[in-house]
């Protein structure tokens, strides 16, 4: 409750700042609207060619696209701006003004601010949906759109803590700068994960675990999902909180801060 | 119940080493090298509820260390510390809320676009300070640091002694019970180490907090601190009160002597000479020594005037930092 509270305050805080600077606004939404576009074009190409990619149809594919936009608007709003360069704030000593406050040090350093613009994606990514389910003349049953919900909780929730994880591996090797290759892997999302080969699919489901981002909530969605993989969605999810806690915990005990 | 309880606490950094130059930088890859830089080493100390004590000592001594970890930040390699009852690196909340940790260096670390009302608004709600409690501390800050015309502005837009008063109301509004001041007072101008020493000196009297303060400024911990605690090389040197300090640090006192027929002659027969002009002299001596030396200057010479004095403590940190403690 409290750390909600804190949440928004922080949100407000972030806001405000991101507010005072109106091109910006107006280059964010613009790069948006490049992005889904340039995504709806080469998917828009590909179906040119074939009526289905890996099992999926077209509008299936769109609300693929837009749930992989929703899940990425929450981590360009929320996650990015807090762990990009984290490296740094560990050599630097930065990161003892966030041990010093009465608040769970995990949450302080990877949410406690915010680039509240991210969401235009998230309003592009719902909107993509949208017109994916529109595309599929279909009308979602409710099951299936909470089915779609738990399913993306637990992608953000995996997402996040696959975020942190590799920041704090910078206790262990502060000169390693892997962000890079974790928007590169993050690309796979784009598209289900059945068009990929069997080890890379294999890999993007449980070693780096893409698969929970877009293809299992979009399937959800699009064609319902069993108590089964609900579940297993949800432990999964739970287990990568706790995983990052523990891994969290580890790595302060290695911090040495930087000296005065 | 002391407020700060420290027992043989030990901070050891393993830091790689290598030769300059290619060829070792290679090497490092495969062999690598360590040196273990003891930080600090096996310190006790204890402090009462409400004491103000001076944590002293050269660069590199290891007082900032021995702060990070009492105020949390680092988990020593050994040893023990409670404050307040706590055990600082496991950070607990009810913990973090009683304390503050303050840097010269860095009085502010939160973000620099923000006013300093807002953040102080922000302290509230991660303190969870009630909103009259707030109203009331800040008023009583306002009163003592002056910031009435700061709080409209941004951080970044604030000069450093700006920065030390703001960095000062946000450590302070949700009144911390123990204050760990890291060189409060770095690269302030006259009025602001002033002021800043003052406040320091108020707010522990008024409030009764403990405070632990390091300086290189030996003003600041003369004004403020009654005890002083030395640390070198990672370890206590000295722990007990100011006068003492010198007393024991020093061998020597100054003795000053004016005499009125200018004739001085051979200053050196009575002790060192530090400062000679026409008519007047300021001599070491050894402590043991200064009854019969004056006694010598006063039967010997015309003298004017004459006075014993401790040597300023700055002169006497400087041989203790340089050679150590005799």
């Amino acid at each position: 409750m409290r750390l909600l509270r804190l949440f928004g305050a922080t949100f407000s805080i972030s806001l405000r700042r991101q507010l005072a600077f109106r091109a910006d606004l107006a280059f964010q939404a613009l790069t948006t609207v490049i992005g889904v576009a340039s995504g709806l074009a080469a998917l828009g190409i590909v179906y040119t060619q074939t009526r289905s990619l890996g099992g999926w149809g077209l509008g299936e594919a769109v609300v693929l696209l837009g749930t992989y936009q929703i899940v990425s608007g929450v981590l360009a709003t929320f996650i990015e701006p807090n762990v990009v360069w984290f490296a740094g704030q560990v050599t630097s000593g930065k990161l003892d003004d966030v041990l010093l406050k009465p608040v769970p040090s995990i949450f302080l350093a990877s949410l406690g601010s915010c680039a509240p613009l991210g969401l235009t994606q998230v309003a592009m990514g719902l909107a993509v949906v949208g017109a994916g389910l529109r595309e599929m003349d279909a009308i979602p049953r409710a099951y299936n759109l909470f089915g779609w919900l738990v399913m993306l909780s637990a992608g953000i929730a995996i997402t996040w803590a696959s975020r942190v994880l590799l920041a704090s591996l910078a206790f262990w090797a502060p000169a390693m700068e892997l962000d890079v290759v974790y928007g590169a892997v993050w690309q796979f999302g784009r598209y289900p994960v059945s068009v990929y080969p069997q080890p890379v699919r294999f890999a993007l489901t449980w070693v780096l675990p893409v698969a929970f981002v877009s293809t299992l909530p979009a399937q959800a969605l699009v064609r319902g999902v069993g108590p089964a993989l609900l579940l297993l969605g949800t432990a999964i999810g739970a287990a990568s909180l706790l995983v990052v806690q523990l891994v969290w915990s580890a790595g302060l005990r290695r911090y040495t801060s930087a000296t005065s | 119940m002391s407020a700060i309880s420290v027992r043989d606490l030990s901070m050891t950094y393993r830091a790689p080493v290598r030769e300059g130059g290619l060829r070792a930088a290679v090497a490092s890859l495969v062999r690598r090298r360590y040196r273990e830089i003891r930080a600090v080493r096996e310190i006790s100390f204890e402090v009462g509820p409400g004491e103000v004590v001076g944590f002293i000592g050269p660069n590199g001594a290891g007082k900032t260390t021995t702060l990070k970890m009492l105020s949390g930040i680092l988990h020593p390699t050994d040893g023990e510390a409670r404050v307040l009852g706590f055990v600082p690196w496991r950070r607990e909340r009810e913990y973090l809320r009683r304390i503050a940790m303050i840097r010269g260096s860095q009085p502010i670390g939160g973000p620099p676009e923000l006013t300093v009302m807002d953040s102080l608004r922000f302290q509230q709600l991660i303190y969870e300070v009630q909103d009259e409690e707030f109203k009331r501390n800040l008023s009583e800050l306002d009163e003592m640091l002056d910031l009435g015309s700061l709080l409209e502005r941004q951080i970044r837009a604030l000069s450093l002694g700006e920065r030390m008063r703001s960095g000062l109301a946000l450590a302070l509004v949700y009144r911390p019970r123990v204050l760990f001041l890291d060189e409060p007072t770095i690269g302030l101008d006259v009025s602001a180490v002033q002021m800043i020493r003052s406040f320091v000196a108020t707010y522990s009297r008024e409030t009764e907090a403990t405070v632990l303060l390091t300086s290189h400024y030996m003003a600041d911990v003369e004004t403020l601190c009654r005890r002083i605690v030395l640390i070198d090389h990672g370890c206590i040197a000295y722990d007990g009160d100011l006068m003492g300090l010198s007393a024991t640090l020093s061998p020597y006192k100054l003795v000053r002597v004016a005499v009125s027929d200018g004739a001085c002659g051979d200053w050196s027969r009575y002790g060192e000479v530090v400062e000679s002009e026409p008519g007047r002299v300021s001599l070491r001596v050894g402590r043991q020594d200064v009854p019969a030396v004056t006694a010598r200057v006063l039967a010997e010479l015309s003298v004017v005037d004459l006075a014993v004095e401790e040597p300023p403590l700055e002169s006497v940190m400087d041989r203790v930092y340089r050679e150590g403690v005799a």
